[in-house]
C-alpha cells in the first residue's frame, strides 16, 4: 500500500530541513552580537562553532540535494517533523559548550524544550549564564512559537507551492489571508506589535521595580518572549517570582492569554471583527475552563489556609493557573510548593488546566480550546439525539471566526487527536510512577511536557532518568506538532524499509 | 587539678559543648543570637513548619537588588555555586536554589558585587522571620531581615576562551565558508546549463 | 518574496494601524474580564472560608 519514497523524496525532503537549519545559523547571530556587546568571548566563540555548524549542514543539503521538485503534502510533513529534530541537535551546540549541561542529551532536552515553547530546563547554574545563552534560550521559544517554519516561510521558502504543507505540518492550520506567505507575514505583524507594547511595559515596570537598566531591558525582551510564546523560561532561576510585583505579573498575564490566542482571532478582531473575542468558540472554551479551574483551586487553597487574603489568593491562584492553561510555564512560586503548599487538589486542578491548554494555531499547547468546544457541543448534540431523536434531526453549529457545521468527520477527527493527546498524557504519568516518582506529581509533570507548559513540581531534575529525559523530549515534540506530522515521518521511514517500489 | 576546670561535671559537660558550637564559625553567631541557620531546600520543603520562624540564612547574593523606596529585594543562593560558579571549575551541582529576602535599602547597599556570568557575588548572612505565603508580598515565599552580614566578599570571574574550542571555531567556519561555495557554485552550474 | 512587496505595503497602511490597536486593546480588556472574575472567585473564597 504504501509506495517507497524514491531519491527525489529524500533530495526534497533533505534541501528543505537543510534551509530550515540555515534560519537557525541566521538566528544565531543575534546571541552572538549579544556576547560580543558584553565582551563574553569565550561565548562568542561557542556560537561562531554553532552558527557554522548549522551553515556547514544548511548549504551542505543545498549542494547536494539539488532538486526542482516541490514540496508535496506528505514532504511537508516530513520536513516539519524532521527539521525540528535536527534543529533540536544542532541547536543544542551553545548550551553544551557552555559547560552548563550534564550531558548533551540535556542540552537536547533544554533546546526542545525552547522550540515547543515548553518551559522546563536541565540547566545548571542558570543563575551565573552569559547574557549570550539567555538570549539564545529566549529567542528558541520565540522562534518556536511563532514557527521555526513561519520564519522560514518569511525568508526563506520563496513560494514554494507546498510551503503551506509544511506550515500545517508544524500544528498551524488557519490561513489568515489567501496566500501561506500573506499569511507569515500578517503573523509576524500581530507578534511585532504585541512584541512592542509589551516588551517595552515590561521595561519600564522593570526600571521602576528597581532594576539596572540595562538587565531591565533584557529581562523585559526576555520575559515578554517567554510569556507570549507562552514558553515560560525566564532570565533568573527563580522564573517571574524574581520581581515580586503585582505589576509585572499583571503584564505578563496580559501577554501568556494573548500569547495564546488563535492567531487567526487576532487578525479578526484586529481587522475589524472585534466581536469574535466574544462569539469564538476558543476564547469562550478557555474563559469557562479557567474560571473553573480558578475557582477549584482558589476554594481549595483558602480552604486549607495557605494563603492570607483575597488579593493574595487572587495574585498566586489566577497568576499560577493562566500560565499552566495559556501553556505557558512561568510560576511565582517554589517547583516543591506545588506539593508542599497547593497540595493535591491544586496539582490536579493544574494538571487538567494543562492538559485542556491554549488556542489552536497559537502558541500554546495541550488539547486546545476548538477540540474542548467541539466535543463539548458534539455531546450535547448526542445526548440530545439521544433523549428525542425526531427533534435533533438538525446539524448542530459552531463560532469559530465564522459559523461553522459541527459534522461527524470533524468531531471524528477532533477526537482522534483529543484521544491521542490523552493517551500521551496517561503514558507519561504511568512511566513516571514505574520510576519512582508519586502517581500525581508524575501526571502533572507529564501532562507539562506534553503539553508543553513547562511547570514543574519537581520531577524534572539533571538526576531524572537518561531514559525519562528521552521520553519527555518526544512527548515535547509529539505535542507540540500535534502528533501528525511525526506519525508522517514515522511512516516515511518505514516506507523507506517496507514501501512497494 | 586545675581550679579552672569547674568539679560538676554537668557544667563541665555544659561548658564543653559550648567551646565546641563556639568553634563552629557562623553556629556561633547563631548560636549566640538564638536563631537557627536554614538552607533554602529546608524552608521549602517544609513552608508551614518554618512559617513566622526567626531563622538565619546565609547565601550568594545574585542579580541585583531592587530598591524600592527605603526597602530593598535581594536573592541569595545558598547552593553549590555559593562560592565557586561554573566559568570558573566549579562541578555541575544541580540547579541553582536560594531565598528571596526583603531588606533595609541601607542593608541592602552594602552587597558590593552581584553574582552573574563576570561575578561571584558576596556571600552573606542575614537573619529575619520566614514567611511561607507572606501577606505583604503577595504570598510570596521570602525572608524579612533587618541586617546583613558579608561573610565573603564577591569576586569578577574571567571566562578565558578555550584554545581548542578556537580551532574548532576555525575550522567549522572553513567547512561552512565551503558548503557555502559548493551550493552556489552548484546553483550557477545549472543556471548556464540553461535549467 | 520580492512581488509580496506592494502586498506589505498594504498590510502595514497608516490607517490601519488605529484598528490593529484596537483590536489589541479589545483583547486587554477580554483578559481583564477574566482577571476580575477570578479576583471575585477569591473575595468569595475568603468570606466562605
Amino acid at each position: 500500500m504504501l509506495l517507497r519514497p524514491r531519491r527525489e523524496d529524500h533530495l526534497v525532503i533533505g534541501k528543505y530541513t537543510g534551509k530550515i537549519v540555515i534560519g537557525i545559523g541566521f538566528l544565531m547571530v543575534v546571541p552572538l552580537l549579544t556576547s560580543i556587546a558584553f565582551g563574553e568571548w569565550d561565548t562568542v566563540v561557542d556560537f561562531v562553532i554553532s552558527i557554522s555548524l548549522c551553515m556547514a549542514f544548511g548549504y551542505g543539503t543545498q549542494a547536494v540535494c539539488r532538486t526542482d521538485r516541490d514540496l508535496g503534502w506528505s514532504h511537508g510533513l516530513v520536513v516539519a517533523s524532521s527539521s525540528w529534530l535536527v534543529a533540536t541537535a544542532i541547536g543544542a551546540m551553545p548550551h553544551w559548550l557552555s559547560g552548563h549541561m550534564g550531558s548533551y542529551l540535556d542540552a537536547m532536552f533544554d533546546v526542545m524544550s525552547g522550540y515547543t515553547t515548553t518551559g522546563l530546563y536541565l540547566m545548571q547554574d542558570l543563575d551565573h549564564i552569559a547574557h549570550g545563552l539567555n538570549m539564545w534560550r529566549h529567542l528558541l521559544t520565540y522562534a518556536g512559537g511563532q514557527g521555526i517554519v513561519v520564519i522560514a516561510l518569511t525568508f526563506l521558502f520563496k513560494g514554494a507551492a507546498g510551503a503551506y504543507t509544511v506550515y500545517v505540518g508544524e500544528g498551524k492550520d488557519e490561513r489568515l489571508l489567501p496566500n501561506v506567505v500573506q499569511t507569515a507575514r500578517a503573523i509576524w505583524l500581530v507578534s511585532l506589535l504585541w512584541l512592542a507594547v509589551g516588551a517595552l511595559a515590561l521595561a519600564i515596570t522593570g526600571l521602576a521595580l528597581g532594576q539596572e537598566p540595562v538587565r531591565a531591558v533584557l529581562h523585559g525582551l526576555w520575559v515578554y518572549m517567554g510569556a507570549w510564546s507562552t514558553g515560560g523560561f525566564a532570565p533568573q532561576s527563580y522564573n517571574t517570582f524574581y520581581y515580586h510585583s503585582l505589576a509585572y505579573e499583571l503584564i505578563a498575564i496580559v501577554v501568556m492569554i494573548a500569547g495564546s490566542f488563535n492567531f487567526a482571532l487576532h487578525w479578526a478582531v484586529w481587522t475589524g471583527k472585534r466581536r469574535e473575542v466574544v462569539r469564538n468558540i476558543e476564547t469562550l472554551s478557555f474563559a469557562v475552563t479557567l474560571s473553573l479551574t480558578v475557582l477549584v483551586a482558589t476554594f481549595a487553597l483558602a480552604r486549607a489556609g495557605v494563603y492570607s487574603d483575597a488579593m493574595v489568593l487572587f495574585r498566586k491562584v489566577f497568576y499560577q493557573l493562566v500560565s499552566g492553561h495559556t501553556t505557558t510555564g512561568f510560576s511565582t512560586i517554589y517547583a516543591r510548593a506545588w506539593v508542599t503548599q497547593w497540595g493535591p487538589i491544586g496539582l490536579m486542578v493544574t494538571t487538567i488546566a494543562m492538559a485542556i491548554g491554549a488556542s489552536a494555531c497559537s502558541t500554546g499547547g495541550g488539547i486546545k480550546g476548538i477540540r474542548m468546544g467541539v466535543i463539548s457541543r458534539a455531546f450535547m448534540q448526542d445526548v440530545r439525539r439521544m433523549v428525542s431523536p425526531e427533534r435533533a434531526m438538525v446539524t448542530a453549529k459552531y463560532h469559530h471566526l465564522r459559523d461553522q457545521l459541527l459534522d461527524d468527520s470533524l468531531v471524528r477527527t477532533t477526537m482522534t487527536i483529543t484521544i491521542a493527546y490523552l493517551s500521551l498524557y496517561g503514558l507519561m504519568a504511568v512511566i513516571g510512577t514505574l520510576y519512582g516518582y508519586d502517581f500525581l506529581e508524575a501526571a502533572y509533570e507529564g501532562v507539562s511536557a506534553a503539553s508543553n507548559t513547562g511547570l514543574s513540581c519537581g520531577v524534572t531534575a539533571p538526576t531524572m532518568p537518561d531514559a525519562l529525559k528521552v521520553l519527555y523530549i518526544i512527548a515535547m515534540w509529539l505535542g507540540r506538532l500535534e502528533f501528525m506530522s511525526v506519525f508522517a515521518l514515522g511512516g516515511y521511514a518505514f516506507a523507506m524499509v517496507r514501501g512497494r517500489r | 587539678m586545675s581550679r579552672l576546670v569547674p568539679r560538676c561535671p554537668g557544667v563541665r559537660v555544659i561548658l564543653a559543648v559550648n567551646l565546641l558550637i563556639a568553634l563552629v564559625p557562623g553556629c556561633a553567631h547563631a548560636a549566640a543570637s538564638g536563631v537557627a541557620p536554614r538552607t533554602s531546600t529546608e524552608l521549602v520543603a517544609s513552608p508551614a513548619e518554618f512559617d513566622g520562624e526567626a531563622v538565619a540564612f546565609t547565601g550568594e547574593v545574585i542579580g541585583e537588588s531592587m530598591e524600592r523606596g527605603d526597602m530593598a529585594w535581594l536573592h541569595l543562593n545558598d547552593d553549590a555555586y555559593r562560592d565557586r560558579n561554573v566559568e570558573e571549575g566549579a562541578p555541575l551541582g544541580g540547579y541553582n536554589s536560594g531565598m528571596a529576602v526583603w531588606i533595609p535599602a541601607e542593608a541592602a547597599s552594602t552587597v558590593v558585587t552581584f553574582g552573574d556570568h563576570a561575578h561571584e557575588g558576596d556571600v552573606v548572612r542575614i537573619s529575619g522571620t520566614f514567611n511561607a505565603a507572606c501577606p505583604e508580598h503577595g504570598g510570596d515565599m521570602d525572608i524579612h531581615a533587618s541586617s546583613l552580614e558579608v561573610v565573603t566578599p564577591g569576586h569578577r570571574v574571567d571566562d578565558p576562551v578555550d584554545p581548542g574550542k578556537v580551532v574548532w571555531a576555525i575550522v567549522l567556519s572553513m567547512a561552512a565558508l565551503v558548503a557555502f561555495l559548493a551550493d552556489r557554485l552548484r546553483a550557477r552550474a545549472e543556471d548556464t546549463r540553461g535549467m | 518574496m520580492r512581488g509580496g512587496r506592494s502586498l506589505d505595503r498594504g498590510l502595514t497602511r497608516r490607517e490601519l494601524w488605529p484598528q490593529y490597536l484596537g483590536g489589541l486593546v479589545t483583547e486587554v480588556v477580554y483578559i481583564a474580564v477574566l482577571g476580575a472574575i477570578a479576583f471575585g472567585v477569591a473575595v468569595l473564597a475568603g468570606v466562605v472560608f
